[in-house]
């Protein structure tokens, strides 16, 4: 489940080159769970593919499913990317089954562990709409993505989930060695 | 249940007032809860505007049950765009220039109770400009931004329409994409749902692909949908959407028969037959409240 730097930068490179499109087809995601529903019974301890199966689960229609599997990803500590990317992952499928107020505090969440990511602001303006609170939830945009604001595009947790993994593996073995010695 | 739709309630007078506020600055403005439902409707026969017509000529049902129509004076509402351009990295410098040349022709054609809204998108969405009148800022604004990173097509659309519902007069967003989302957190069916929340009326012009989400958002939303081929016919297709916007009738009801929150079918005829374009509904419930 980890690549080094070198793999994820080609991996990174060949997404955009290819344009890839935001929303896979059902076939797609259905290997997708397969695969990762596999990879969890060989090593329950996979947190990433935990995480990555409430993200395709959620895409396939269970919402609930989906919030289960990221609550439980994140009952363990785990690497700021992942926790964010599980919080997201939570809102978004809490927002999903109509828990607002759920969706809300996994969004407040990810947006406290990247504070510049678009994303969690998104999730909290979706959230703050359909509450009832249009005002709310263009506030949300403009105190973060409004005129004035800095724009780090490197900072985007959701944008890069397709071509992450986070620790590389680089990171892991230095850690391993540092162990060994 | 009781409906509840926030309504802007603009005079020209207030707009007028809260059009110099600077580019960064304008808050947006009061809304109140009414229980009366505005609609921009096109009409149409043989691709020709249909003018003239009384509110009497207009049928509207609202989840099935007939409506007693008004008629608003649309001079009395001016327009206000939410102008929405991608910035992502498929444009080179001289598609940029025709996008850029696009985008201040929509400025220029602003009359002088008229605002517009700026929005850009790449795999980011910043929001440059709230609705301001200040053509010289607006247009400084959208000669800046270069193209770069992925699409964010889907975020952007819920930004802009967000914008919009800060509008004092009629919001339309005109949103330009030369392809298809490559990097949102919402998918398409949470734009759709946001669409139905904040009733703006969307407008896209597209280059080359499928356009995404934007064919079935514009439909929804009573806007247009238009595939072009040229960026340098961009700003012809911007221009035809700001004036065709501006013929638009302006109806509005108060709902009787019906009930419930959520989602209400919206259907909207001409006697005589026509071709009609307008919202497909409308949002009843806590997203419109405040």
């Amino acid at each position: 489940m980890y690549a080094n730097g070198r793999v994820q930068q080609f991996l990174d490179r060949a997404y955009r080159s290819a344009g890839a499109p935001q929303e896979l087809a059902p076939v797609e995601l259905a290997r997708a769970e397969a695969d990762l529903r596999h990879a969890l019974e060989l090593d329950p301890a996979l947190v990433e593919a935990r995480i990555r199966l409430a993200h395709v689960v959620g895409d396939l229609g269970r919402p609930d499913d989906a919030v289960a599997l990221a609550t439980e990803a994140l009952r363990g500590k785990l690497p700021p990317f992942f926790e964010s990317y599980a919080s997201l992952i939570l809102g978004r499928n809490q927002f999903r089954a109509g828990r607002l107020d759920e969706a809300r505090i996994a969004f407040d969440r990810a947006a406290a562990l990247a504070p510049t990511a678009q994303a969690p602001r998104i999730g909290l303006s979706q959230v703050a709409l359909a509450s009832g609170r249009p005002t709310e939830a263009l506030a949300v945009l403009t105190d973060f993505l409004g005129p004035g604001r800095s724009v780090e595009a490197d900072a985007e947790v959701w944008e890069r989930y397709y071509r992450v993994h986070d620790p590389v593996a680089e990171e892991q073995l230095a850690a391993l060695r540092a162990a060994v010695r | 249940m009781k409906r509840l739709l926030a309504v802007r309630l603009v005079l020209a007078a207030l707009s007028a007032a809260g059009s110099d506020a600077g580019v960064a600055a304008q808050q947006p403005v009061f809304s109140t809860r009414v229980d009366t439902v505005r609609v921009d409707v096109d009409v149409s026969r043989s691709d020709r505007p249909v003018l003239g017509l009384a509110a009497a000529d207009f049928e509207v049902f609202d989840n099935g049950v007939r409506q007693n129509v008004d008629l608003i004076a649309s001079s009395a509402l001016p327009v206000d765009v939410v102008l929405v351009l991608d910035t992502s990295m498929s444009l080179d410098a001289a598609e940029r220039a025709h996008l850029t040349a696009a985008g201040t022709t929509v400025v220029d054609a602003l009359r002088p109770d008229e605002q517009a809204a700026f929005v850009t998108f790449s795999q980011r969405v910043a929001i440059r400009s709230l609705f301001s009148s200040d053509k010289a800022a607006l247009k400084t604004l959208i000669a800046g931004p270069t193209s770069a990173g992925d699409t964010a097509l889907n975020d952007a659309a819920h930004a802009a329409m967000l914008v919009g519902t800060a509008a004092a007069g009629r919001p339309i967003v005109i949103l330009f994409s030369d392809g298809e989302d490559t990097a949102s957190f919402l998918d398409e069916q949470a734009v759709l749902d946001m669409a139905r929340r904040t009733g703006a009326v969307v407008c896209a012009v597209s280059l080359g692909r499928k356009g995404g989400v934007l064919p079935e958002l514009t439909e929804l939303t009573g806007g247009v949908f238009v595939k072009e081929t040229s960026l340098a016919r961009v700003a012809k297709r911007f221009t035809e959407i700001l004036e065709s916007f501006r013929r638009r009738y302006v109806i509005s009801f108060t709902p009787a028969g019906v009930s419930g929150e959520g989602w209400h079918k919206l259907s909207v005829r001409v006697k005589g037959g026509a071709q009609v374009r307008a919202r497909t509904g409308y949002w009843s419930g806590p997203s419109a409240q405040e």
